[in-house]
């Protein structure tokens, strides 16, 4: 790739970034999937858990009725039943909330679960009714206007349509019967339906948290491959050349004046190693002219030598002649100009 | 323009097959082209023009030193 050294470096650095925003993108979506599901289990068992506890008040409310009914029937005076209709009253506080909270916090079918909890009301004072009027007492229980039971010598309360007859022990049937459709139907299928979903979603939190945590350690390995990868990359372009052009400087120390790069990458590198070759051509011609120069100066020397040595025998044999000495010196004044030229030359390069 | 050139490039070709692993022989040779000549050989380059002058001085030099251009 003719890329430069700084766009390889961006690109790895961008493909890292990219590769780990990814990978933190998806397990912050998966981390985000299991808490999702986390809650959706949380709130589904503490809709079973409200539905149970709801099937236990109305179980509760029921046997607190029944004793009240006893009471109704034997009882002589109001204070006889004070006991038991306390504990109706408690029993149907915490029984009417709790089916509330199944409407209001869980959308449950709040009509559904009023109207049923509202008839089995109606239906079990009005048996409690019949009961003390079996037994020949005068306490009634009737309706307040804050909807609270209360005991009194008169009944405010009407029965439906259909029960205006009913014998105690005909509402007794009827009773049981819609208490065990709202119990063991409309309650224990929230119950049922609800463990279920809490099962499917903790299940589901278990499958996110488990993609999260492989989707984790799978981006940590592709980052790590990717980071190997760059590496390798980065060091084939940019270590690699260096290398090369280490190996071509050792070469020209050693004394290899042929080392030249077989090629140049087009890039930083390859513009340092062309310096890097351009230099040591200026380099090896600066040499070359001055090996020359030192060829000019020592084949000057010998001559300049020669001369002199000549001069020297002749004066020595006492034969001296004034045209052969100037003609020597001619000659050495010559070279000694020619050298001062060649090295004017040189200096001019 | 560039005969000259030519020529100093055959001359250098010739010197260091003459003086092939003699350093210093080849070192003395150049010098005694230059000496002979009046100017650095390797100075020429190719965009010299091809001064008559130079290029007998440099014909004579190579052929004083054996060597046939």
């Amino acid at each position: 790739m003719n890329s430069t050294v700084k766009s390889r470096i961006a690109i790895a650095m961008t493909v890292l970034v990219v590769a780990n925003a990814a990978g933190a993108a998806f397990s912050w979506w998966a981390y985000g999937e299991a808490a999702r599901h986390s809650a959706e289990a949380r709130t589904a068992s503490r809709r079973a858990a409200l539905a149970s506890a709801a099937t236990e008040r109305v179980t509760a409310w029921s046997a607190d009725t029944g004793t009240l009914a006893f009471a109704a029937r034997e009882a002589n005076r109001s204070e006889d039943i004070s006991g038991p209709y306390g504990n109706v009253l408690g029993s149907e506080l915490a029984a009417t909330g709790s089916l509330r909270r199944l409407g209001t916090e869980f959308g449950e079918d709040a009509e559904t679960l009023t109207g049923q909890w509202e008839e089995l009301q109606l239906l079990t004072y009005l048996w409690v009714n019949s009961e003390a009027v079996d037994g020949g007492t005068d306490i009634r229980l009737s309706r307040m206007s804050d909807g609270r039971i209360r005991a009194s010598a008169e009944s405010n309360l009407v029965a439906p349509q259909g029960f205006e007859d009913q014998t105690a022990s005909q509402f007794r049937a009827t009773i049981r019967q819609r208490t065990e459709s709202l119990k063991d139907g409309t309650l224990r299928l929230i119950v049922i339906s609800s463990e279920k979903s809490a099962v499917e979603a903790e299940a589901a939190a278990a499958q996110s948290l488990a993609l999260a945590r492989n989707g984790t350690i799978a981006t940590l390995l592709l980052v790590l491959l990717l980071a190997v990868a760059a590496s390798i990359w980065l060091y084939r372009s940019i270590a690699k050349p260096l290398t090369t052009a280490r190996i071509f400087a050792d070469r020209v120390a050693e004394g290899d004046w042929s080392a030249t790069f077989v090629n140049h990458r087009s890039d930083e590198i390859g513009a340092l190693t062309h310096a890097v070759e351009n230099m040591k051509d200026a380099f090896v011609r600066k040499a070359t002219i001055m090996s020359e120069m030192a060829g000019a100066v020592l084949v000057t020397s010998g001559q300049v030598d020669a001369a002199a040595k000549r001069a020297q025998q002749t004066v020595a044999a006492g034969d001296v002649s004034p045209a052969d000495f100037a003609e020597d010196l001619a000659a050495v004044s010559a070279r000694t100009e020619t050298l001062t030229g060649l090295a004017a030359q040189m200096l001019q390069d | 323009m560039g005969v000259l050139f030519d020529i100093a490039q055959q001359v250098n070709r010739e010197l260091a097959k003459k003086h092939d692993g003699d350093a210093i022989g080849l070192v003395l040779a150049k010098g005694e082209l230059a000496t002979r000549t009046g100017f650095l050989v390797t100075l020429i380059s190719p965009t010299d023009p091809d001064d008559p002058h130079k290029v007998h001085a440099l014909r004579e030099a190579a052929r004083d030193l054996g060597i046939a251009v």
